[in-house]
């Protein structure tokens, strides 16, 4: 991580926002620690060639592994800047503090001094700072909780699922943008949704190859097929012992309960339990005209 | 990958059909499906012959009879939102708004609606199948969940088409401009049975165009509609599905067509459930016995049997919304 003798902070991360607000949740956590407004911060990712060592972008650990990589930089970073203001204002560096772009005394607030104004940044035109992330607390397991509710409708004549209500609760620990945060979960609801009713891998048995290659006939849910209400709850629950930013992920966990949501609520609307994915008429009908004839 | 190909477009139909008389020659309506048989290599084209510069192929407009003229090029989305159509002949409406996704109904027209082709993944894969002159149905012992309930032999394929069935229904006629003129023929003579020729899908010889589509007159007390089932809300070929033209006097059904569709290589009619629903009451009862009757004969492959409920279910609910 850079802080420039303007002000403005780089950080260069390995780690990828595949859509997911890394960049945005990064960029907060960079501006907590150092004081800067968000639009000072520039955030350098995911490029093999250029940028540091992250893991994949996967098991919902973007936020738990790189973002305190990323906060202990930015302390590295606010522990030269402090030491070089103290030096300057001849006070102790316990009593300063970082707020909106400047060097503060928590005892006299009349006593401060720009960060753009510390001769040590002035003099280097950057300051430095390279974080990493350490390993878990010993003995303590890290886990996100979810738990969806589905409300379906099912045409019993025709084995037609509608799905009409979606409801996500998750434990994700601290929540580092809601916005980022329901988005997430949202977009996991309709993938978690495709599992249950619409989408299949098609392989045909003589040959092996796949029936259904395309993006026609392996069937994504489209608008028409997520339901208008689709809800999104943050357990909120404090940990501070998970890393130094205490928050456990989101991803993941806001897409495995759904499709079993919906296959529950199936079962409980017409008393069958289908056992395969996705939920389609084929595999709903099938199920029901066996239980007709059985009586 | 698309092949390469001469693109031409004439400017009038005799013009349409002498290019489309030679050899390797496609024609090119909407493109929504041509284009894409081309680029997944289904057949070949030598030429691609538009049909966009031909005025007279455009336009709905009113028969001296009080019927409906429908020009091969009008796009789907005309016919789903066109209001006369929708209140003289629901069924078509439906089947129109029920085909593809927004997009393609913008895209594609009516013409090229009746004459695309099948959707079977292995027509359209990498599979030497019989209907693209190979040996094998491949779907016989393979992946035949949206395949033939009805009317299969050599080739189980199921008509794609969402308008194909309530034009059936509707006593629709299709002109057709070609080589040796224009002739005219029920839509329900457009289609053809594996048994007779497993590889074409329509009696259209080369240098034949659809020109126009048209309908009778309303019936008296008619009633209609296009019922289809489907995986999912929108962009999805039917896996069952229903078109319906019934006239209803003093309390009885005085005529009925009842047309299945996602069943059968053709539009499948179902004369007998015709003749059961007319001249009596239409009530559960025989709402029941008509859908019954819509499913028998059936002869399911190794992974459709559950089209049979599912057409008897939406046959049933189809008769019970016009009660
Ligand atoms: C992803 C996808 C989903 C779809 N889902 C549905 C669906 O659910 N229900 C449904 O009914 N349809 C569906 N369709 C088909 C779609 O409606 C058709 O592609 C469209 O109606 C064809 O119209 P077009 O004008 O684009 O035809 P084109 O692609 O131009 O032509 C289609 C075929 O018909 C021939 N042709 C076209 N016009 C004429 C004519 N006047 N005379 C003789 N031959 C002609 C062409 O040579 C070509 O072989 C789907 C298509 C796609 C691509
Ligand atoms: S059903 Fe027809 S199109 Fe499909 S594999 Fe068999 S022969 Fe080919």
């Amino acid at each position: 991580m850079k802080l420039f003798s303007d002000g403005s902070v780089n950080v260069n991360t390995g780690a990828a926002d595949i859509g997911t607000g890394t960049k945005t949740v990064m960029s907060q956590v960079v501006a907590e620690e150092l004081g800067v407004p968000l639009e000072k911060i520039q955030i350098e990712h995911a490029d093999t060639g250029t940028t540091q060592y992250s893991g994949p972008s996967g098991g919902s650990k973007t936020v738990p592994s790189d973002m305190p990589a990323a906060r202990a930089a930015a302390i590295e970073v606010r522990t030269k800047l402090l030491k070089g203001a103290a030096d300057e204002m001849k006070l102790p560096v316990e009593e300063l503090a970082l707020a909106g772009g400047e060097v503060v005394s928590t005892k006299d607030p009349a006593k401060k001094l720009a960060v753009t104004a510390v001769p040590l940044l002035q003099r280097q035109q950057v300051l430095v700072g390279v974080g990493t992330r350490g390993p878990n607390v010993e003995g303590k397991v890290i886990s996100m909780f979810a738990t969806h509710f589905a409300e379906v409708e099912v045409n019993t004549r025709t084995g037609e699922v509608t799905v009409t209500r979606l409801l996500a609760a998750q434990d994700s620990a601290r929540v580092m943008n809601r916005l980022t945060f329901e988005c997430q979960v949202q977009g996991g609801l309709v993938m978690g949704l495709g599992l249950g009713r619409t989408e299949e891998r098609v392989l045909d048995r003589q040959t092996g190859k796949m029936c259904n290659a395309n993006w026609h006939d392996y069937k994504i849910p489209t608008a028409l097929d997520v339901p208008a209400e689709q809800k999104v709850h943050s357990v909120d629950l404090v940990d501070t012992e998970c890393n130094t930013v205490g928050a456990k992920g989101v991803g993941e966990p806001s897409t495995i309960p759904t499709a079993a949501a919906i296959a529950n609520a199936v079962h409980d609307a017409v008393g069958v339990r289908v056992p395969d994915s996705p939920i389609t008429p084929p595999r709903l009908m099938a199920l029901l005209a066996a239980r007709g004839k059985k009586g | 990958m698309l092949p390469s190909f001469r693109y031409v477009r004439p400017r009038s139909v005799a013009e349409a059909v002498k290019v489309l008389s030679e050899p390797g020659a496609r024609v090119h309506a909407g493109g929504t499906d041509l284009l894409g048989c081309l680029r997944d290599e289904v057949f070949d084209a030598k030429s691609v012959v538009s049909l966009s510069g031909l005025s007279d192929l455009k336009g709905i407009s009113e028969t001296k009879d009080g019927g409906l003229r429908i020009g091969a090029l009008v796009t789907l989305s005309e016919i789903a939102w066109h209001p006369g159509i929708a209140k003289g002949w629901p069924a078509l409406a439906q089947g129109a708004a029920a085909a593809a996704s927004p997009q393609l109904r913008n895209q594609g027209t009516l013409g090229g609606n009746l004459c695309q082709r099948p959707r079977c993944w292995y027509f359209r894969g990498d599979f030497d199948c019989a209907r693209k002159g190979g040996e094998l149905c491949y779907a016989v012992e393979g992946e035949n969940t949206y395949h033939a309930i009805f009317g299969g032999s050599g080739c189980f394929i199921v008509h794609p088409s969402d308008t194909a069935s309530p034009l059936v229904a509707l006593q629709a006629t299709v002109r057709i401009a070609g080589p040796k003129g224009t002739r005219s023929l029920p839509v329900e003579k457009l289609f053809v049975l594996p048994a007779v020729d497993h590889t074409r899908e329509t009696v259209l010889a080369p240098g034949e165009i659809v020109t126009e589509i048209l309908l009778p007159p309303p019936l008296a007390g008619g009633k209609g509609l296009y019922r289809k089932v489907r995986a999912r809300g929108a962009w999805d070929f039917a896996l069952g599905g229903v078109a319906l033209a019934l006239s209803v006097k003093d309390g009885k059904v005085a005529a009925a067509r009842v047309v299945l569709s996602g069943v059968a290589p053709v539009p499948w009619r179902v004369p007998e459930v015709e003749k059961l629903l007319v001249g009596h009451v239409l009530d559960a009862k025989r709402a029941a016995e008509a859908a019954e009757l819509a499913v028998k004969g059936a002869e399911p492959m190794s992974g459709n049997d559950y089209k049979v409920p599912l057409v008897r279910g939406a046959v049933e609910e189809a008769l019970l919304s016009l009660v």
